[in-house]
């Protein structure tokens, strides 16, 4: 135990004193603490703009009816944002001018009643709001054209209120999870699992080849039992990982409640948040489980590659295996599809996870592919164990799979 | 301590690696392992150290199971290599504490035995700042560090220039002197003649050769003898004549140039002392006298040669 604890701490140390792993660290934070930044940063520097420091300043917009259809007043009753004034004449070069030296926001053009022109310099992060011009202009014309236009076919101005005034509809989702959530969620998570397992694996894989190559497994292998020296390289990747994926955790969390304000626009992304805490546990849970399974797998294929280069064709039945193990894990997949791949134990990390996330599972079938997983775990660890022994003391060739059960045949426990 | 290998015999596949060997080792007195390439050395070396079992036949220290007798292993691998890119002393405590030495008695093992090999300047630096010869060096502390009781070393010398490999004679004379049980496996006879009191010759997984290296020596035929005269004041002809004038002529069949004197083969083994003082009364100015035993290259050759 001891001796396990010793390959531990020295793995997990190593990891963390990595140049590369500190490096991807750092920059991946930064990513994180800069995207939720980044409404923050631009509303600061929007202040600038204005030298009101938050407070928007009115927004001047020129409406010039060359048509002479539309009453000045159909604006009236638009956000005081924006400040509409009607000019007799405008053209469209002065409208850009005029726009280009920051002396109005916007500018409309109406040539005829059913047609209008709307100068504006850039549409901005607020399309989609409704304070957006470009959808404000068009319901004040449409709308008042609509009007205008039954009233002349005889309707009253009422009567052509009451056509007009949309009807109310409410849409509620009634899952746990909205879909775009889940979808959001499922996506964003299970490619973090995907990459998180992956890299950690061939790491433990590259580590085991470099200890044979550089011959470092010669004093290794008289110095410990193998068993202990597999394991703790596997479990001290394992925990810098999972360092790695808390690191990113507590980052985002801090980013998004320092940035709380300006990210008040993006109400779906404060409740796919607030909602995920459950999602976050599971996927810790499926890390571990995605992680052993693999990295047993990499860390026995690790050392049967005499050399760090073999380990990419050693290794490539195990990549591909999780790659497939990722695709059918991607929400777009069918349920069904998902649904049996969430008990293949080689898939139950990514595709029960992604189940998760989608509200497409009940906690009994979320238990019974845990327990099926740790099950294989355990007989995968117990395999790599033995392949491992093996592995390490054979230099060359690295075996074929026909070889290898031969050998692990053969082989004597000691 | 006696660590004792009895009738061991292994297998990988249809190659029979070893084939019903026995060796013994005994502390204050260090074994030459000695083989041709695979022969089976490393993995007699392996099997002692319990890094894989044997077919059949045991290992035992006094009597005992070696993962008993909680005796620790030192081993310094034919093949090198420890860490490239991590610091001298954080791999050398490392490799300490899975030998079973808390993390301090380890660093400071490791400090002392890098201090021991002449390189504590480099203590906090990456192994592959090291010239080949100081790695190996490095090696041999992280081999000894942890004081072990068996020592097993594998072609230690290799590389190692004059000045470094006088300083691993008085490692290992030290380790002799300690008490320790030291297996020496090298194919450079000289070092081998010099430190190891007995040798076992392994080929082809046969055991063709063992015991105390004089007696092996000494069980050769004995009736060569070296003759060295100060200066060329000496040929065949003046030898012939003081030996005929002491009378002993008739026991010399032969006389030859031999390194920088000569071989005088005697009909019996038994009369050199004979020749001695025929000699020694005589006018010649005798620098050298010797019985003419074999090499170790010469038995070994002998032995291990015969098959290619």
């Amino acid at each position: 135990m001891k001796q396990f604890l010793t390959v531990l701490r020295y793995e997990y140390a190593g990891y963390l004193k990595n140049k590369v792993f500190i490096i991807v660290t750092v920059l991946f934070s930064v990513l994180i603490l800069g995207g939720l930044s980044l409404p923050s940063i631009m509303g600061l520097f929007s202040g600038l703009d204005t030298g009101t420091s938050g407070e928007e300043k009115t927004r001047k917009v020129l409406v010039y009816d060359q048509s002479g259809f539309y009453d000045s007043r159909i604006f009236d009753g638009l956000p005081s944002l924006y400040q509409f004034t009607a000019v007799p004449s405008l053209t469209e070069e002065e409208a850009r001018a005029q726009i280009q030296s920051d002396e109005i926001y916007a500018a409309v053009i109406i040539d005829q009643p059913q047609h209008y022109t709307l100068y504006v310099d850039q549409l901005s992060m607020d399309a989609a709001s409704e304070n957006y011009i470009g959808n404000l202009v068009f319901q004040a014309i449409d709308t008042e054209y609509k009007l205008q236009k039954m009233q002349d076919g005889g309707l009253s101005a009422e009567q052509a209120e009451a056509v007009l005034t949309p009807v109310e509809s409410n849409t509620v989702e009634t899952s746990e999870t909205s879909f775009l959530s889940g979808y959001m969620l499922s996506t964003f998570m299970t490619l973090i699992l995907y990459m998180t397992i992956l890299m950690y694996g061939q790491l433990v894989a590259t580590s085991v080849a470099g200890e044979k190559s550089s011959r470092a497994m010669e004093m290794l292998i008289t110095s410990a039992k193998t068993n202990n020296l597999l394991f703790g390289k596997v479990l001290g990747a394992c925990m810098a990982g999972f360092t790695q994926l808390a690191i990113f955790f507590v980052v985002a969390v801090a980013g998004f409640l320092l940035n709380r304000s300006a990210l008040s626009g993006y109400e779906e992304l404060f409740s796919i948040l607030a909602s995920s805490g459950g999602q976050v546990g599971y996927m810790f849970l499926f890390y571990f489980l995605g992680f052993f399974m693999y990295a047993f797998l990499f860390g026995a294929l690790g050392s049967l590659a005499g050399r760090t280069e073999d380990i990419n064709t050693t290794s490539m039945p195990i990549t591909l295996l999780f790659v497939v193990g990722f695709l059918v894990s991607m929400p777009t997949t069918s349920e069904s599809v998902m649904q049996i791949a969430s008990f293949i134990p080689f898939f139950t990390p990514m595709a029960m996870f992604s189940r998760i996330c989608m509200g497409y599972t009940t906690l009994p079938e979320i238990w019974i592919s845990v327990v099926l997983t740790t099950a294989v775990i355990f007989l995968i660890g117990w395999l790599s164990a033995k392949i491992y022994r093996l592995g390490v003391l054979m230099y060359g060739k690295p075996p074929k799979l026909g070889e290898l059960v031969k050998m692990l045949r053969e082989q004597k426990k000691y | 301590m006696k660590l004792e290998l009895q009738n061991i015999t292994k297998s990988f596949g249809e190659k029979e690696v070893l084939k019903n060997i026995s060796l013994s080792a005994e502390s204050g007195c260090a074994l030459g392992l000695l083989g041709r390439n695979g022969a089976g050395k490393t993995t007699t070396i392996r099997i002692a150290m319990g890094v894989f079992p044997a077919d059949s036949g045991s290992v035992s220290l006094d009597g005992r199971r070696v993962s008993d007798s909680g005796a620790a292993f030192g081993y310094l691998p034919e093949e090198r290599g420890l860490y490239p890119k991590k610091s001298i002393l954080s791999q050398l405590s490392y490799l300490g504490q899975l030998r079973g030495m808390r993390s301090a008695d380890a660093r400071q093992a490791a400090i002392r035995w890098v201090e021991r090999v002449g390189l504590s300047e480099y203590l906090n630096k990456p192994l592959s700042t090291l010239s080949k010869g100081n790695q190996q060096k490095i090696q041999l502390a992280s081999t000894l560090l942890h004081n072990p009781d068996i020592v097993i070393l594998d072609e230690p010398f290799s590389g190692l220039d004059p000045v470094n490999a006088q300083l691993l004679k008085e490692i290992v004379s030290d380790l002799v002197k300690n008490q320790k049980i030291v297996i020496f496996s090298s194919h450079q006879m000289g070092y081998v003649e010099e430190f190891c009191e007995n040798i076992a010759i392994l080929n082809q997984g046969n055991i063709v050769l063992s015991g105390n290296l004089r007696e092996i020596k000494h069980s050769y035929p004995r009736n060569r003898i070296y003759l060295e005269t100060d200066g060329s004041s000496a040929n065949p002809e003046t030898i012939r004549q003081v030996l005929d004038q002491a009378g002993v002529l008739g026991l010399v069949v032969q006389i030859l140039p031999f390194r920088s004197g000569y071989a005088l083969t005697l009909s019996d083994a038994q009369q050199s002392r004979l020749i001695l003082k025929a000699l020694a009364d005589s006018v010649l100015p005798i620098e050298k006298f010797e019985v003419i035993e074999p090499t170790l290259e010469q038995i070994f050759v002998e032995k291990a040669g015969e098959t290619i």
